[in-house]
């Protein structure tokens, strides 16, 4: 995958995407929403994979479960992977199904040693499956488990180590949960090791104020903020040029827009870091 | 170590789904506790968007906020089994009949069961379409050969007219100008002839036409069926109609051979 920026792919964007062919380093889906028998989706994302790298970036396969994998889905996610060659591939630490009901939403991981084990098993299984390395995603926090036996940075470094996965960092879900949880965002984004880091997410987040308490969402459903761009070009600075997606999943713009965002991130990538061999 | 982690995720789900707004997992702090909503909200919230999406004339039909109340009701009896909600709300329809406050609107069940139809047609295998000069080269013989519907053909019957409802409620359709209300009809046909999803209003002895061949009935069953719903049904418009509808991939040699 080029160090280049890439955008979150919205069916809204196809007509333009696929007959402007505009200049965008790649593009990024969840493959959940192309687990169909066929039709247009899927006509839709051929289309733009013939033109564009891609990547595939997963929300059902639980792995900060509790539970074993669900094998139909890790199927599934594997006949997707196998027939559209992605460049990346990536999940989340958190949760999202229990006892056979699938919540669609990011729940929060255990950061206890228990949970350790059950998402490296769970992360060695996926790789088994899919016969290549993925990538995990930081989550946004809204509060802190009681549970917790380490800090998220301590448990998705070690996660990488024992599994041979890769980082996914999310510089806004960093952003987010500093701000609602009281960690430190410059430290958290300063102890990623940088060999670890196959790809970054940047988005918008929206604030919540609720009987008196301010709370940022990561609702990907705004420009990315100011904040998160001074994160970014610490992290990129420190690290070096890396895939780096823009999402904007709710109250989604105009292409032009959303295009803007991808070609900031671009333009930082240039201007803070040498170019360095893949 | 896995049972008690198995076991907190397990009180978390629950505390998910229970329909007391103040619901919380055990051994969470108050500040934990407060937070918590907002899971239970997005929770709630993708299982209703989901619907919006798959029923935007149902949506229509009620008003927003109502149809936000009512996917609100069913989301919380029905949560997604699958790892995808591309096809979540398989039993919408049956609960949108037996959701009393809409009961004014006899027909909404109906137009919901179009709009599942429409849902299923869209995601359906991909299938060569039956050409229709392919079907015309069979001659004498197309009327016992055996049509192997497309994966995305769906009929669905209603004693309203709910193909003409569905168009004037979806935004992809224009309005049509007058909404001319087929006297007697009988159902619709939903097909996917390119890669996007027509809606078909079907008079009865149309819609006894394409049901008998969708059952696997050959055309001349399909015409007796037809003729006896309508004194002058005539096939060959009928026929031609349901070909360039993409209704149908192929032509098999045995009853249900691909079907």
């Amino acid at each position: 995958m080029p160090a280049r920026a890439g955008v979150g792919f919205k069916g809204e964007h196809a007509e333009t995407v696929c007959g402007d062919r505009p200049d965008v380093g790649w593009f990024e889906v969840h493959p959940e929403n192309y687990m169909v028998a066929g039709g247009p989706r899927l006509a839709v994302l051929e289309e733009l994979r013939g033109n564009y790298p891609l990547s595939l970036h997963g929300v059902g396969l639980s792995l900060g479960g509790a539970e074993r994998l669900d094998s139909d889905h890790l199927r599934a996610f594997r006949e997707l992977a196998d027939r559209f060659e992605p460049g990346l591939i990536s999940e989340h630490i958190a949760w999202s199904a229990h006892g056979g009901m699938w919540f669609a939403d990011l729940l929060p991981p255990s950061l206890s040693r228990a949970g350790l084990d059950r998402i490296c098993d769970n992360i060695d299984e996926t790789q088994e499956a899919l016969g290549r390395a993925i990538l995990i995603e930081n989550p946004a926090n809204y509060l802190v488990l009681p549970d917790r036996d380490m800090d998220e940075v301590a448990f998705i470094v070690e996660t990488a180590r024992r599994t041979g996965c890769g980082l996914l960092v999310d510089v806004n879900n960093i952003y987010v949960s500093a701000e609602n949880v009281g960690i430190d965002a410059d430290a958290y984004i300063d102890a990623v090791p940088a060999d670890l880091i196959g790809e970054i997410h940047l988005a918008g987040f929206t604030v919540d104020e609720h009987a008196g308490e301010r709370l940022l969402i990561d609702s990907h459903g705004a420009a990315v903020d100011a904040a998160v761009w001074r994160l970014y070009d610490r992290l990129i600075a420190r690290v070096g040029p890396r895939p780096t997606l823009v999402e904007w999943d709710k109250d989604i713009p105009d292409w032009d827009v959303l295009h803007a965002e991808a070609v900031e991130a671009e333009s930082r990538l240039a201007r803070l870091a040498e170019p360095v061999p893949a | 170590m896995s049972a008690p982690l198995a076991a907190r995720q397990a009180d978390f789900a629950a505390a998910l789904r229970d329909p007391s707004p103040d619901a919380v997992p055990d051994g969470f702090s108050e500040a934990a506790a407060r937070r918590f909503r907002v899971y239970r909200n997005n929770v709630r919230v993708a299982l209703i968007e989901a619907l919006a999406a798959a029923y935007p004339a149902v949506s229509r039909l009620v008003g927003e906020p109502f149809f936000h109340r009512m996917a609100g009701v069913y989301a919380a009896e029905e949560p997604s089994r699958e790892r995808t909600l591309n096809l979540y709300g398989e039993n919408f329809a049956d609960f949108v009949a037996g959701f009393a406050p809409a009961g004014e609107l006899p027909y909404l069940a109906d137009i919901a069961r179009l709009e599942r139809a429409v849902l299923e047609a869209r995601h359906a295998a991909d299938a060569p379409v039956l050409d229709p000069a392919a079907a015309a080269a069979l001659g004498s013989r197309l009327a016992s050969a055996w049509l192997i519907p497309h994966p995305a053909t769906r009929l669905v019957r209603s004693e309203y007219p709910v193909a003409e409802i569905w168009h004037a409620n979806t935004a992809e359709a224009p309005t049509p100008d007058d909404l001319v209300l087929t006297a007697g009809a009988a159902g619709a046909l939903v097909s996917r002839p390119a890669l996007s999803v027509s809606v078909q209003a079907l008079a009865p002895g149309r819609c006894a036409f394409a049901e008998t061949l969708l059952d696997g009935g050959d055309p001349a069953a399909a015409h007796a069926a037809a003729a006896s719903r309508e004194e002058d049904f005539d096939v060959i418009p009928a026929f031609r109609d349901l070909l360039a509808a993409g209704a149908f991939a192929g032509v098999a040699n045995e009853p249900g051979e691909g079907g």
